[in-house]
């Protein structure tokens, strides 16, 4: 994302963005049933489109033009997988959700929305006669129900949803009638709106009152006999299987329950394990702006490949319509580039959003003492940053491609802190040796310096093996490390065993991963490197669970600087005025310049995507992100074949 | 006969509940289960889950409890219900996904078998009674290679070459045009321009392999005295083989069938996954990746039960086949 415009934030996060309803609009001109309806209509089976559209729809302007109706989009999932993947295709609907250039929030399922002026309150009105894909209304009972039968219910409220929590408390939710409802926080929730959009996050609106209403103890006495009858240990396992809100594959295993998205599960992935097929929605309440109802594509087929090779070769051949997931790495560039015409597809351009190809973390928690303390000192992580030749680096891994930076928001961006992306990362070992000699100043007979108690330091990197980068780049740091006397190793590990030891262990040297924003909503959204706000942060799980709650198992207090940072996070959480929330931001990005948590290689360079030459209204240029879920905020449903 | 069949039935229960209680145990054996494996993916994504929902959920699926109660909902399941469990990352009843796979496995695997056989037969026979001919050198050449190829490579390049110079639709058994059609002579034709590729993969390291044993085996008996009596007794060349010494040679084929039926499971895992193809062999490498347990813990077992019926089967064979065995 380029810069961040403050405009759009501004509309985002305060009161009063009052949209121009436009009723009548899609009325005026009749609009025009789709080819793959038409019979199902002209049966009577199905409504006419001016019946199935909401009286408001939303309506999306394409980005090149007006398309028409008809058509599959090819794509795939390689495995049984992880199903996310889905929701940037096909199911991204929150009430709000983010404009194409992840400038701000525009509205979406909510025709329109508010807040009060310390961002306490908010208002969102529906769209009246909207309804599920099955015909059936989509209204306030269906929020509520998600609010009172599944957010708010003993024993199903488990989930995350942490952008309905401020001031330690859950969000309240009040229906003031079909379309109107309100979200009362008990702190201001200033980026309420801007989170609300954030990839699968709002559940609001995958919530079928009338379908789950059945398997919900509270509406069906019999739910408990009936969920054990299906093969499940309880109601509430059954419930959440259906629902499919936890666990992100069992939202698309189901092509039973109702949808509001452009394309509803025909063939869900697990009924088959060859491919899955998802289908145009007749109940889909967008339309463009001559009135057609969208989406314009047919339908989405996702063959299942177990393979990324063999994804390769299809989309050499061009059998992939769109894709950016899987295929699109570094080393495949070449290769798709060369077989352009053969296949006849093009590439676009994803501009990345991540903070560093890749961030080395030393365990600031670390359990033992001497470690601890050694970790803990900012001099000796930044020897060990001046220690890396960066550019070496970069040459060899990234093929040239890259700027040297340390994880931090990048240049251009309002945010910018020079400092915090550019300190330590001059390649200067006399430097290193120079700190090092201070801290660690005893070496042994192969020159390897030794620690207080006499015994060699050694540092041992813990990565999942199936970062290919990660090893890559370990391969040339490793002697980098050695050559100012350090003795760093790496222990790579199969990702099952990398995810019991670091992600939920504590007793690790250090890791390396990636991700963490790099600019505009991405930073403010996801700071892990510039402050522990998440367990995520694996530099200090120690420091986050202190401060969620001091009494939590692995809790280490923080320094003050640090205590400092995390409640002016909470501020920035709580502010409704961005320009609050912007200066608070760079006073985080500040200490954290001074903390110097951890250190990286280089920024990300632009990835790329795979785009059949038919494929039409799809942009050049997409963020890259799974918050923005590429490509869903540019209106997969506006693309069409011709 | 009888009571030799009866016999090894009854010793293939104790074999069976060992294999159920290894399966499931190995399955066990990596750190972490389904869940840990689940998180990666989404954190892979950019998702997290919160530790609160990952109690809850490792609760819901019952990988909670000990190994053994795990284990013992599982088989209690399989023997009093004939349930095998739910597949969690399939959100499927393990039966039904293995079900699915079944039909093309079986296709796959018969034909490359039948192959093997229609190619192995003839060429084992010539390269017994020609022995050190050209002839014979020439395939024995050919047979090494094929035993030395590995055969996911083989599969790549065949996909390339078919990529490159046929523009074929690679990977799967259909084109994405008729994976939806109705049975016609179009999908049929489409269906045999996908399966030449598996089936001389999977068919050649097979057929090197048979070769081998064939003319080994044949070489040993046309020496016996038996063959020079009926030589003696003026039989035409053809009869004198092909009624004795082939009839007797051929029992390694029959041993085959044994390995048959576990094959069609998890044979040539690499190759399907490689080729994208839909059999059991990728779903299972899935399951076990995926910490899946119960889809994985029922594959195995699948196979265990596969391999005795196999070898049950083998065996009775080669009883009729050759009576020497049975008096033994």
């Amino acid at each position: 994302m380029q810069g961040f415009s403050r405009r759009a934030f501004l509309a985002a996060s305060t009161a009063a963005v009052i949209m121009p309803a436009m009723p009548g609009l899609a009325r005026a001109a009749p609009a025009k049933e789709p080819a793959m309806l038409d019979a199902l209509v002209k049966a009577g089976s199905l409504p006419a489109v001016a019946d199935r559209l909401p009286i408001n729809p939303l309506i999306v302007t394409p980005l090149d033009r007006v398309g028409t109706h008809g058509g599959d989009w090819n794509s795939a999932i390689v495995g049984g997988g992880s199903l996310s993947m889905l929701f940037r295709y096909q199911a991204y609907e929150p009430l709000v959700r983010y404009a194409p250039d992840w400038s701000g929030v525009v509205p979406n399922v909510a025709e329109h929305y508010e807040s009060n002026a310390d961002a306490t309150e908010f208002t969102f009105r529906l769209r009246k006669g909207m309804k599920w894909s099955d015909g059936e209304p989509f209204t306030t009972e269906d929020v509520m129900f998600w609010y009172e039968d599944i957010f708010n219910y003993e024993g199903l409220n488990d989930v995350g949803q942490n952008h309905l929590r401020a001031g330690g408390k859950k969000a309240r939710f009040e229906a003031i009638d079909d379309v109107t409802f309100k979200v009362i926080f008990a702190a201001p929730n200033g980026l309420f709106p801007l989170r609300l959009a954030w990839a699968n996050d709002d559940q609001t609106t995958r919530a079928p009152k009338h379908y789950l209403k059945q398997f919900h103890i509270k509406y069906n006495p019999n739910a408990e006999q009936e969920a054990k009858t299906k093969g499940a240990s309880g109601w509430i396992q059954l419930f959440q299987r259906e629902a499919g809100l936890v666990v992100d594959n069992e939202f698309f295993q189901n092509s039973q329950r109702p949808v509001i998205h452009a394309w509803k599960m025909a063939i869900a992935p697990g009924q088959s394990t060859d491919r899955a097929v998802a289908e145009r929605n007749p109940y889909y309440w967008k339309v463009d702006t001559e009135g057609n109802q969208l989406p314009y594509l047919d339908r989405i087929v996702y063959q299942m490949v177990a393979d990324p090779q063999v994804l390769l070769l299809k989309a050499m051949q061009g059998e992939i319509d769109l894709m950016d997931q899987y295929i699109a790495t570094p080393a495949n560039r070449a290769v798709l580039y060369d077989s352009q015409e053969q296949g006849k597809f093009g590439l676009y351009t994803l501009t990345s959003t991540e903070t560093n190809e890749m961030v080395f973390q030393l365990n600031l928690n670390h359990p033992n003492e001497a470690k601890r303390k050694l970790y803990n000192n900012k001099e000796f992580r930044a020897a060990l940053s001046m220690a890396l030749d960066r550019q070496a680096i970069i040459d060899t891994v990234f093929i040239g491609q890259g700027t040297i930076s340390q994880p931090a928001v990048r240049a251009g961006d309002p945010l910018y802190n020079e400092r915090l992306a550019t300190q330590f990362t001059q390649y200067d070992p006399d430097a290193a040796n120079a700190l090092l000699d201070k801290i660690l100043p005893n070496k042994d007979s192969e020159g390897f310096r030794l620690d207080e108690s006499g015994k060699r330091a050694t540092i041992i990197f813990e990565i999942d093996q199936a970062r290919a980068t990660f090893l890559d780049i370990f391969q040339l740091a490793l002697p980098m490390f050695r050559a100012v006397g350090v003795d760093v190793q790496m222990r790579s590990m199969d990702r099952s065993l990398w995810e019991v030891r670091v992600r939920q262990g504590i007793e690790y040297d250090g890791t390396a991963h990636r991700f963490g924003g790099n600019g505009g909503i991405a930073a403010i959204l996801d700071p892990r490197y510039f402050i522990p706000n998440t367990t995520e942060a694996l530099y200090a799980k120690g420091w986050q669970l202190w401060y969620r709650d001091p009494a939590s198992k692995g809790a280490v207090e923080p320094p003050q600087p640090v205590k400092d940072a995390l409640q002016r996070y909470d501020r920035v959480l709580g502010s409704p005025d961005p320009e609050v929330q912007r200066q608070l931001m760079a006073e985080i990005l500040e200490i954290a310049a001074d903390q110097f948590y951890v250190f990286g290689v280089c920024l990300p360079s632009d990835s790329y995507g795979v785009v059949r030459n038919d494929m039409q209204n799809v942009p050049k240029t997409m963020p890259n992100s799974w918050g923005y879920p590429t490509p869903g905020p540019a209106n997969p449903e506006t693309f069409f074949k011709a | 006969m009888l009571a030799y069949v009866a016999k090894r039935v009854l010793y293939m229960i104790p074999t069976l509940f060992g294999m159920s209680l290894i399966a499931f145990m190995i399955i066990q054996l990596p750190p972490g289960d389904y869940l840990t494996s689940l998180l990666s993916t989404m954190a892979d994504g950019g998702q997290n889950l919160d530790e609160a929902t990952i109690a809850r959920l490792r609760a819901q699926y019952g990988l909670d409890q000990p190994v053994y109660v795990q284990y013992f909902v599982w088989i209690s399941g399989i023997l009093t219900r004939g349930d095998f469990g739910y597949s969690f990352e399939w959100n499927q009843p393990v039966s039904t996904l293995i079900w699915d796979r079944m039909g093309s496995t079986l296709l796959i695997s018969l034909a490359s078998l039948l192959l093997v056989w229609a190619i192995s037969l003839p060429i084992g026979i010539y390269s017994a009674v020609k022995r050190h001919s050209f002839g014979d050198h020439a395939f024995t050449l050919l047979g090494f290679i094929g035993l030395a190829v590995p055969n996911f490579i083989m599969a790549l390049t065949l996909m390339y070459a078919s990529y490159r110079f046929l523009g074929q639709s690679v990977g799967g058994i259909f084109s994405p045009d008729f994976v939806d059609a109705p049975w016609s002579l179009a999908k049929l034709t489409d269906l045999l321009s996908h399966m030449w590729i598996p089936v001389i993969v999977i068919a050649m390291s097979g057929t090197a392999a048979m070769i081998r044993i064939l003319r080994a085996n044949l070489s040993d008996e046309l020496s016996k005295p038996y063959v020079i009596t009926a030589r003696a007794k003026g039989l035409p060349e053809r009869k004198v083989i092909l009624k004795y010494p082939v009839r007797i040679a051929l029992n390694p084929f029959v041993s085959s069938i044994g390995w048959v039926l576990p094959d069609l499971v998890s044979g040539v895992t690499i190759t399907a996954i490689v080729l994208n193809l839909p059999t059991a062999g990728p779903l299972l490498l899935r399951a076990l990746v995926g910490q899946d347990m119960y889809l994985a813990g029922s594959f195995i077992l699948l196979m265990g039960v596969l391999t005795l019926v196999g070898m049950l089967i083998s065996d009775i064979l080669l009883a009729v086949l050759d009576p020497r065995i049975r008096f033994n």
